[in-house]
């Protein structure tokens, strides 16, 4: 049995904590020369910004939420059906000469944790050595999927959200640390090969509940992956895969050892559940490849996405989306089928009888515990219908309406209210009917 | 306040008297070209490619952002529509790639602009080759006709 509460990445995380020093120490006097050598350091500033103020049906039904990704709080999503899409952010820029600039974004939005940490999305350093070679250091965007880098834009996209059986499961939309990219090409086609290390974190909310044990901290180092774009004409294709490691437990599962610890002498097994359910050290590997070729009117998008962990607790299946859209002057209509695969089970017995006395509170320990595997699961499929509306410069209005079907126990994105203290939520597989506006602009 | 402000800001409607007539992409005599291809316009004004084929670093400029000329160019140039244009600029700038050409204020001010950066490209409306050339701007790809 692998000892989860072993240390044996400190090493290896203390040593990329002093290359982050190193770095940080190096930037920071270069920084420092350019200011001084820039006069105008702070004049021609490019201030820009995003919003998307949006209404979804998330409270429509008692027994399922409309949620846009696991970092939203549940009930609050349930009560306010405008923060699911609503967001606002702005963006300053500052080209400090041909080679050198600094980017910093800030997003406010639904989040489980909304610090000000939290919502600074971008902050980051840019040298572009050449044509051909650059340097990012500071906080960037996760770019491993299409739409991961910009899914905040919703007046960059023309769906009213990434899909959610795609996108709604990934915790981290940001990470620290460094990015290098290497472009090549000519007029007719361009490559940008790019690999990035860094450590990211982030808060979600699994199941329902807004407490300590549903609003899970999870963060994770090192994150690192690497990934290639390629563009000829209207077509562009991007294949990226990465890793990350977490680095701790959350306290929903730190809550999960302390409760079968008492019980391990009856039921050892449930040791064995809880640490298989446990985080800290495992890792999560995650590839993809994403399409989009855009002739003429036509707009044609798809992505496919594996994702594997190496312990129980993890996400573990493939995640599709197609996407096909048809401009009619200001009128886009769309239709997106996504589909969610996840291939993960239950594998262990009920506890054996031990005493009549006993036996109820085992079982119902046994149901929990099998139960808690639905919160992570992201098994379910949707058929979206949408317009975009550019209605005026800049400016979006988009009506979606999503059918989404929901397989046996699938909470993992969608949760359902009715989360008893104790005993199974046993969902079977059913389907839903949401719709969605939002009015997107940038600026 | 902000999110409301933002939002009901003043609608920027396309201009009605909308021009027509043909487009020219123009340079600065120094960088020594004489022509471009429509898609190495296109490569050079949608951030794709940073350097012009005979490798002189580039630097594209654009008119105001609800300008007519803005809109026939683009619309023209890549047979999208702008919005699709603008879509994909948001893409590129929120994600923190690449930030969409600078605009400016008037044509003047690109005139300005190209004959005194070796390094400029910028598109007017159609102006006498021969004019252009005596302030040191080459006409180098010329979009639509009369």
């Amino acid at each position: 049995m692998k000892n989860r509460c072993s240390y044996r990445h400190k090493p290896y995380t203390k040593r990329i904590s002093q290359l982050y020093t190193l770095l940080i120490f190096f930037l920071l006097s270069c920084f420092g020369q350019i200011v001084h050598a820039q006069a105008s350091l702070f004049t021609d500033w490019e201030l820009t910004g995003f919003g998307t103020l949006g209404y979804a049906e998330s409270g429509k039904y008692d027994d399922l939420i409309l949620k846009r990704n696991i970092t939203q709080r549940s009930q609050k999503i349930e009560d306010h059906g405008w923060l699911v899409d609503s967001v606002l952010g702005l963006q300053v820029r500052k080209e400090l000469d041909a080679h050198f600039d600094i980017v910093g974004q800030i997003v406010a939005k639904e989040r489980a944790n909304n610090s000000f940490d939290n919502s600074i999305e971008m902050a980051f350093f840019r040298y572009q050595s050449d044509e051909r070679w650059s340097f990012q250091f500071g906080r960037m965007v996760l770019d491993t999927f299409l739409l991961s880098d910009h899914r905040d834009v919703g007046y960059s996209y023309h769906s009213v959200r990434p899909q959610t059986e795609f996108y709604g499961w990934i915790p981290y939309s940001n990470y620290d640390g460094l990015k290098v990219g290497f472009e090549f090409g000519d007029f007719d086609s361009s490559v940008r090969l790019e690999a990035f290390v860094g450590k990211t974190k982030a808060t979600v909310n699994i199941g329902y509940n807004d407490n300590q044990t549903s609003n899970n901290y999870v963060k994770s180092a090192p994150i690192m992956g690497g990934g290639v774009t390629w563009q000829v004409d209207d077509f562009m294709l991007r294949a990226y895969i990465a890793r990350f490691r977490f680095t701790q437990n959350t306290e929903a599962i730190n809550a999960l050892f302390a409760y079968v610890e008492p019980i391990k002498g009856f039921w050892p097994e449930a040791v064995q559940i809880a640490e298989d359910f446990s985080i800290e050290d495992a890792e999560v590997t995650y590839g993809s490849i994403g399409f989009e070729w855009t002739p003429g009117p036509w707009f044609f998008q798809g992505e496919f996405s594996d994702v594997s962990g190496d312990y129980f607790g993890s996400y573990d299946g493939q995640r599709a989306y197609l996407q096909v859209g048809h401009r009619i002057g200001d009128f886009l209509p769309y239709i997106t089928y996504s589909y969610s695969w996840d291939q993960r089970d239950f594998p262990y017995d009920p506890p054996a009888p031990v005493s009549p006395a006993l036996d109820p509170t085992l079982q119902a320990l046994y149901a929990v515990l099998k139960d808690n595997l639905s919160s992570g699961l992201v098994d379910q499929q949707s058929i979206s219908l949408g317009v975009r509306w550019d209605l005026a410069s800049r400016k979006a209005l988009k009506l979606q309406c999503d059918y989404a079907t929901i397989g046996d126990n699938s909470l993992g994105i969608y949760p359902t209210p009715d989360t008893p203290e104790v005993g199974a939520r046993n969902w079977q597989k059913d389907s839903r009917t949401w719709c969605s506006a939002t009015f997107d602009w940038v600026f | 306040m902000i999110f409301l402000s933002l939002i009901i800001s003043p609608f920027s409607w396309a201009d009605s008297d909308a021009q027509t007539g043909a487009i020219q992409v123009i340079i600065n005599a120094q960088a020594e070209l004489s022509s471009l291809s429509r898609k190495q316009v296109m490569s050079l004004f949608l951030g794709r490619s940073r350097n012009f084929p005979n490798t002189l670093m580039a630097k594209a400029f654009d008119h105001k952002v609800d300008s007519d000329i803005r809109k026939r160019f683009f619309e023209a140039l890549t047979g999208k529509a702008i919005s699709d244009i603008d879509a994909y600029w948001a893409r590129l700038r929120y994600s923190g790639r690449a930030s969409p050409p600078k605009e400016l204020e008037d044509v003047d001010a690109v005139l300005k602009e190209v004959m005194n950066n070796k390094y400029s490209i910028a598109y007017v409306s159609e102006q006498d080759p021969e004019t252009l050339a005596k302030q040191g701007i080459v006409v180098v790809y010329t979009l639509g006709s009369h």
